[in-house]
């Protein structure tokens, strides 16, 4: 059976949080400083330390008075960091610090700092973003790709759509499923590579003060947050036989370049959809700024328009439009949806990643082509990039950004197009390239014309600021 | 002709790398890259005389320890008070404490097989163990929560979205030993083609997709044969997940557990009539490495039929023993 084998390149562009489902037990870390790099959190062995202290008379006191502050109080005071230390995690949340010198100090015992952790090898505790969700969240690109040609999905006796059915439509029956084709491993990441972070809350009402309150939890580095990082896996693509490639599905086999190019269909829209939706908003500035880079990034990589990065939404907080599909989705909640977003430290959406892939992979037993630090490496791939990359002309290059500027407009719903828009024209008329600024602002007109707004919108000025822009 | 290879596991595995397990796998890469007549010549070769024989993946440097007929009460009080240098109630304590951690080391370094092999008794044994404090620190077992959500609705779904998965990861720097018999080169030379074409690639075991299962496969060239050559042995000790031939008419020391196969490749999703699927496979009792049969003549083990409802299908009990000479009561 042939098949393509890839390195595949994840760059973190902001923090990623996986959890496992479990919370750390408040008496299975302490903090401390890592020696002058900061806060950090170090991960124990209580149990081996109550072992080996075992004939401590205050300990066994300590443990009968059944307090859990005092038993932490105790703990964090007394323990070597140096030999019971199994891990450490950098502490980015600078409230963690706070809230748990409070708790040390006799706070409530209701306090209890609950952390959520990431994924780890069981045997060397080393972090790693599972290939599961990395494959996880392709799929439902992919769907979302195939939903339209799908149809409407049936419901199941209990009247909910049904997923597996309208899954096995697009991707073949178990047995047949295309997606057995692809192989994605693990990324493992190094010791320092992950971070404690604060999840807050915000809405996109901006008279709106409860938040709900949520774990700190064990992300990734990033570019916007920490150090930039950048994890390798193994991806492989088989070609089926021949007798498989028939099978009732709408999902046909796939190259590597069709993947990405899926990828960007869905997830390049809501990238900005959620940027201008929440972060452009005036009481969350400070998110589009520290934005910036990343955006720009995008827009500079995606822009290319031939799919050679792609990108992805992976984890906890990617919020409901990035796991369900765009057409047939029908998520319930009592309260509605989409109206608030979870943000690392306030700052920065979790879960954004840039892929890349390179012919071929070689592994490092000990692990040591794990993630690296992007900057060291930016200047060899922006001149490999450089060199590598065919002269395509000014014609192209417009079209292919034109491309993508349709893609996002048109994945916008219907009943959100009016409160986007005003956002998306304002971008288009500060568009240094003047060229595709016009022809942006023709599609954007020719759009809203299609799907019958004009009479609604042509008062508006953000309308007629258009409308004079292309008469220029 | 024996080999010895080493193998790597660069990721969780989700399948416990046992000997019936690695056949089925040979067995699933011959068919794709060799063809269908290649695996009918291999199956059939394995009925008559196997051509090839494997051991389950051992720890580095160690083998199991064997099973043995139990130290008597009386043999078993005097080792106590050896291990706990006296006669008083203290020191027996003591002495049974150690005999109590003795009996959970389940491995021997080739070193101590070679030290106990000539005249093999349960006490000789308990000292080479008492003697030593290592034993290999190779894998870690954890269970997983999963989850699979609807993307229409984005909820769990019912049933079964909710699942959870046993992992085996191996603690770093861990490797595994596994001891091959070929009838000649020509089975060698395959063995190697389908792990490095096949195995290697697409992964072992459970969800290869996600990315479980990847490993190393190294031959070990500097590996010598004398462990698995003693003159007038008597009896044998298994080095894999087999089922034991001639019993109960030879006496045989074993633990056994109870195998519920399923079948791999694309059997495991449709029937291999093509029709709907039943990947299960009929339990199979089956005894573990360490397991012994005292008998002049090198066991095999057996290769099992009947084991499925389409009668093609079978099961690899086939094993790879090293010889001993039984000393004590046995």
């Amino acid at each position: 059976m042939r098949q393509s084998t890839y390195t595949l390149n994840i760059e973190f562009l902001t923090p990623v949080f996986i959890g496992t489902g479990q919370e750390l037990d408040p008496l299975s870390y302490v903090a401390g400083m890592n020696n002058g790099a900061g806060s950090c959190l170090h991960l124990i062995d209580l149990e081996q330390w109550a072992s080996d202290n075992a004939d401590d008379a205050k300990l066994q006191e300590v443990f009968n008075e059944a307090s859990y502050t005092k038993l932490r109080r105790y703990v964090a005071q007394n323990i070597s960091l140096e030999t019971y230390t199994r891990e450490i995690i950098p502490v980015r949340s600078q409230a963690f610090v706070k809230m748990y010198e409070q708790a040390l100090k006799g706070g409530r015992e209701e306090h209890r700092l609950l952390v959520e952790p990431t994924h780890r090898t069981s045997a060397g505790l080393r972090p790693y973003i599972p290939g599961s969700s990395l494959k996880g969240a392709i799929r439902t690109a992919v769907a979302a790709s195939h939903e339209k040609q799908a149809g409407r999905p049936k419901t199941d006796k209990f009247r909910r759509p049904d997923w597996r059915e309208f899954n096995q439509r697009i991707f073949g029956k178990i047995g047949e499923d295309i997606f057995k084709y692809l192989k994605i491993s693990d990324a493992p990441l190094q010791q320092g590579q992950t971070q404690l972070v604060r999840p807050i809350e915000v809405s996109k009402n901006p008279e709106r003060n409860k938040a709900t309150p949520k774990n700190f939890a064990e992300a990734t580095q990033s570019l916007t947050l920490g150090q930039d990082l950048k994890a390798f896996t193994k991806l492989i693509i088989r070609h089926p036989p021949k007798q498989e490639q028939s099978a009732r599905r709408i999902v046909h086999p796939f190259s590597l370049l069709e993947l990405f190019g899926w990828l960007n269909k869905f997830y390049y829209p809501k990238y900005f959809r959620e940027l201008n939706d929440f972060y452009r908003q005036p009481h969350l500035q400070k998110v589009d700024e520290h934005l910036k880079e990343v955006t720009e990034k995008i827009q500079n990589t995606m822009g290319q328009g031939d799919n050679t990065y792609a990108l992805l939404r992976l984890g906890h907080y990617s919020h409901i439009e990035c796991v369900t599909l765009d057409i047939y989705s029908s998520p319930y909640f009592k309260k509605g949806y989409g109206k608030t977003r979870t943000l690392a430290e306030g700052l920065v959406p979790f879960g954004w990643v840039l892929l890349t892939a390179d012919e071929g992979y070689k592994a490092e037993t000990d692990g040591s082509s794990v993630a690296v630090s992007v900057s060291q490496a930016k200047e060899d791939a922006h001149e490999k990039v450089e060199s590598s990359e065919p002269h395509r002309s000014r014609e192209e290059e417009l079209a292919q950004k034109l491309e993508h500027f349709k893609l996002e407009l048109t994945a916008i719903p219907l009943n959100k197009l009016p409160g986007t828009l005003p956002g998306l024209a304002e971008r288009i008329i500060k568009h240094e390239d003047q060229e595709f600024a016009v022809q942006a602002a023709k599609s954007m007109l020719d759009y809203i014309r299609e799907t019958k707004m004009t009479k609604k919108l042509k008062q508006k000025k953000w309308y007629h600021n258009l409308t004079v822009l292309t008469d220029v | 002709m024996y080999t010895q290879y080493k193998i790597i596991v660069q990721s969780k595995l989700q399948t416990p790398l046992q000997s019936d397990t690695i056949y089925g796998h040979f067995c699933w890469g011959l068919r794709y890259h060799q063809g269908e007549e290649a695996l009918s010549e291999f199956l059939d070769a394995s009925k008559k005389g196997p051509p090839i024989l494997i051991s389950s993946a051992l720890p580095a440097g160690f083998v199991p320890r064997p099973e043995l007929p139990s130290l008597d009460r009386k043999a078993l009080f005097d080792k106590a008070k050896e291990l706990g240098f006296g006669k008083g109630k203290a020191q027996l304590f003591s002495g049974m404490s150690q005999l109590k951690e003795i009996k959970k080391k389940k491995w021997l370094s080739i070193k101590q097989w070679h030290q106990i092999r000539h005249e093999a008794s349960d006490l000789q044994v308990i000292s080479e163990l008492a003697d030593s404090h290592s034993q290999p620190k190779t894998m870690q077992v954890s269970s997983k929560a999963h989850n699979t959500i609807s993307r229409l609705d984005n909820t769990v779904i019912e049933p079964g979205g909710l699942y959870f998965t046993r992992e085996y990861w191996t603690f770093p720097g861990a490797r595994f030993d596994l001891y091959c018999f070929f009838e000649n080169q020509h089975w060698k030379s395959l063995w190697e083609k389908v792990w490095m074409e096949y195995i290697i690639p697409f992964g072992f075991g459970k969800d290869k997709s996600t990315g479980s299962g990847q490993l190393e496969f190294h031959l070990v060239e500097t590996f010598s044969e004398d462990i698995f050559q003693l003159d007038d042995a008597d009896a044998w000790m298994s080095l894999s997940h087999c089922v034991l031939d001639d019993y109960p008419t030879n006496a045989s020391w074993f633990s056994s557990h109870l195998k519920k196969g399923r079948l791999g490749g694309e059997y495991a999703v449709h029937g291999p009539g093509g029709g709907k699927s039943n990947p299960f496979k009929k339990s199979i009792l089956m005894q573990l490495p360490g397991s012994v049969l005292k008998h002049a003549v090198q066991p095999k083990g057996r290769l099992l039929e009947n084991v499925h409802s389409d009668e093609r299908i079978c099961h690899f009990g086939l094993g790879l023993f090293l010889p001993l000479r039984l000393g004590g009561e046995a």
